[in-house]
This record gives C-alpha cells, sequence and structure tokens, in this order.
C-alpha cells in the first residue's frame, strides 16, 4: 500500500496533484507557481493511459489503466489561487498465468489545493520569476478494493512551487508533502514527498511580436516520488506543448528511470494528453 | 505497450501540425518599435490608453490581460504586443474609463504594470 500523494502521481501523469497550470513555461506533470488572474480560470481535460506491472500477489498482477483527469484553477485574487483535481479511472487488472480478469472504474483520490504566491519578480515584458506556497488536501476517492492508491485519509498537502522565464527558456522546481492520516499505516501507507524539477524551451516563435498567437514549447521534466516507507520512483518526462490565447494542447510521456517500489506497482510508462481552455 | 509509441507518434506529429498552422514568425527587431501594435479598425479620433505591462510570457497571459481589460466599462478593443509589453486599450470617446479602473483592471491580473499614458498625457519618456 502506498499513500494517496504518490498514488495520485501515478494516475496522473498529468493531473491528478496539481499538476498542470496552464501558463507560460510551466510544466505539464507538475505545478508551477503561474496561476489564472483574478476571476479567470483554467479547465484542463487530460486522457491518458498507464501500464502497470508486477504487483501483488506475488508480483502477478498488472494493469492497463485509463483515466480522465479534469482539473480546474481558479483565481481567488492577484496572489492566490485554487486548484481542484478529478481523476476518473478505468482499470483492468490481469492476472499472470490466465487467471481472472479484475475491471474497476469510479473517482481516484482527489485534491483541493490552494497557491498562494508569496513572491514576483517581473523585470520585462516576457520575463518573469515567481514563488508561491501550496497548500490543500487529499480528499478519498469512491473506488477501493484492490488499488493501492485509494487512500482513506483526509491528507493535508503542503509545499512550494518556484518558476522563472527567461525569453525562450523557462525553468521550475516544486516539492510537495503530503501527511498521511489514515489508519493503514500497518499496511504500508506513509507520508509521502514528490519533488519535480522542469525545463521548457520556447520552439516557436523565436521573437514574440504583436500578431504572436501561439507558442510551441518542448518540454523535459524529471519527476520524483519518495513514501517514508520506503518506495520511491523518478520519471523522465519529455513533451510538448503548443499554447494559443485561449486554450493550450499537451503531450507527455513518463518514463521510469529509477524504481524501488515494494508497497505498490511499478509504473511502466504513463501516456498523457491534455486540452486546457480558459475561461 | 504497442499502443504507446503510436499514441506518442500521434499527438507530437498533430502538435506540429497545429503549431505550424497557428504560431506567427518572429518579427525583426524592429518589432520594438510601437508601430507593430496595428490599431484593430480603431476610429480615428477615438482615445487610446497606453500601458507598459511586465511579465507577460505567453499567448495567454496576453489574453488574462485582454480580458481584464475588456471587463471595463469603457474599453472597447485591447490589442497586445507580447515582445514589447506595449497594451493599447481603445476607449469609448463618450465614456472612457479612469486611469484608476485601468490600474486596477491590471492589478487583477498576474503582471506587473509600469507605465500607463492616458489619452491625451504627455507619454513619460
Amino acid at each position: 500500500m502506498q499513500s494517496g500523494l504518490l498514488a495520485s502521481i501515478t494516475i496522473a501523469a498529468s493531473g491528478a496533484l496539481l499538476p498542470a497550470n496552464a501558463h507560460a513555461q510551466t510544466p505539464i506533470n507538475a505545478p508551477g507557481a503561474m496561476q489564472p488572474s483574478t476571476g479567470t480560470g483554467v479547465l484542463h481535460i487530460m486522457p491518458m493511459y498507464r501500464r502497470l506491472d508486477s504487483f501483488e500477489p506475488d508480483n502477478q498482477r498488472s494493469a492497463d489503466e485509463y483515466a480522465v483527469l479534469a482539473q480546474v484553477a481558479y483565481g481567488l485574487a492577484k496572489n492566490v489561487g485554487i486548484q481542484f483535481d478529478v481523476p476518473m479511472v478505468y482499470s483492468n487488472v490481469k492476472m499472470a498465468g490466465g487467471g481472472t480478469d479484475e475491471d474497476e472504474f469510479g473517482l481516484a483520490d482527489s485534491t483541493v489545493l490552494l497557491k498562494w504566491r508569496v513572491f514576483q519578480d517581473d523585470p520585462a515584458p516576457t520575463e518573469t520569476t515567481r514563488f508561491s506556497l501550496i497548500a490543500g488536501m487529499q480528499i478519498p476517492g469512491t473506488i477501493d478494493g484492490w488499488r493501492w492508491d485509494a487512500s482513506d485519509g483526509w491528507d493535508p498537502i503542503a509545499g512550494f512551487v518556484f518558476s522563472t522565464v527567461r525569453g525562450r527558456h523557462g525553468f521550475n522546481a516544486d516539492a510537495l508533502w503530503e501527511f498521511y492520516t489514515g489508519d493503514e499505516r500497518d499496511e504500508g501507507r506513509s507520508d509521502s514527498l514528490r519533488a519535480d524539477a522542469s525545463y521548457l524551451f520556447r520552439l516557436s516563435p523565436a521573437q514574440y511580436s504583436a500578431d504572436t498567437t501561439g507558442a510551441l514549447y518542448a518540454v523535459a521534466e524529471l519527476n520524483g516520488f519518495y513514501d517514508t516507507n520506503g518506495d520511491r520512483t523518478l520519471f523522465f518526462s519529455p513533451g510538448l506543448m503548443y499554447e494559443a490565447r485561449s486554450f493550450t494542447l499537451d503531450a507527455t510521456v513518463m518514463i521510469p528511470v529509477h524504481q524501488d517500489v515494494d508497497h505498490r506497482p511499478e509504473t511502466e510508462i504513463v501516456v498523457g494528453f491534455g486540452v486546457r481552455l480558459s475561461f | 505497450m504497442r499502443f504507446v509509441p503510436f499514441a506518442t507518434a500521434s499527438c507530437v506529429l498533430a502538435l506540429f501540425t497545429i503549431a505550424g498552422c497557428q504560431s506567427t514568425p518572429s518579427t525583426a527587431a524592429g518589432a520594438a518599435d510601437s508601430s507593430s501594435v496595428v490599431a484593430p479598425a480603431a476610429k480615428a479620433d477615438q482615445p487610446v490608453a497606453t500601458l507598459w505591462i511586465n511579465g507577460m510570457a505567453c499567448p495567454q497571459c496576453s489574453y488574462n490581460v485582454d480580458l481584464q481589460l475588456k471587463k471595463v466599462d469603457g474599453v472597447e478593443q485591447v490589442k497586445v504586443d507580447m515582445l514589447t509589453g506595449k497594451v493599447l486599450a481603445y476607449l469609448s470617446p463618450s465614456h472612457p474609463p479612469t486611469r484608476e479602473q485601468l490600474t486596477s483592471a491590471i492589478a487583477d491580473t498576474t503582471f506587473t504594470l509600469v507605465r500607463l499614458d492616458m489619452p491625451g498625457e504627455n507619454p513619460t519618456p
């Protein structure tokens, strides 16, 4: 068993736990320090596929998982935004040796998060540096059963995120801690930490103009997840993002480059495609 | 697993196609000149406020500025030059908004207003 944060990530190649924001060179699978203006919002819908392998009992199970992540970010004030993440998941679990398949469908754990920007420096028209504090809560979903990522606790989340954009280059870093509050610590659930770093390069246009209506970015992310029960995973996640004035399209692949897990499945790969709409 | 490379390739192709259709080419260095902000069919005598804004690092940033300014009563059209951060707000000749209204609108964005020249004011050098 593992805590929900780590689980959400797995579900969430790009959404469940506070990933996408939607502005500027912020990453696809991790938070950024940008947020919508007051009274405006961004809806992010991301269908995704995840392949899991070698999990209990006796490493005989594998699973194909299809999820749709719905995320709404809304600007409450100049420096404060709120974000809801709701993942809907369908899983098909297979047993090695021809065992009976198992299906599951429902809402996985959701999150609600407040982001408070405590530092902002805008030295030039297209340059900015921002630092935000994040606090929120993970909310148990409706699915449970065999799932390792259906938390029984309403877990507080706290962390920070840093973003800076310098011309065509964007850098982001964040760390989020989830405090497990459920009753299943003896089953392996624990507190968890996620930490991400990302670089985004604006492929086109090389220079903005008065007529710019869109921009294409190459994305490279490192997404790290650590549970205090000892589980840890590091993903390398390349992607592409096209940002127009009122919508964004993104695509990402999460590739595990290091996994040492005893309380949850190994992730073979995660693929996600997303669209974000401003309102 | 065969799904993965196919889906990834399809998505990458789709993104590049969209970008090719919609992104605009870069402009010459001279784009920084104020003349690069083309007035969107403004009337000859229409008052225009000029705002200089920092931190608009993306197309959606400019969209946010556009949305907030258009919420102000008396703002009819907005044109944003992302390269220079220069924003032209075309105002109603009969009931133009005040400086305070425009300043307040930008305060609701997540960007920094550097300068605001109202119609009839002498621009600060």
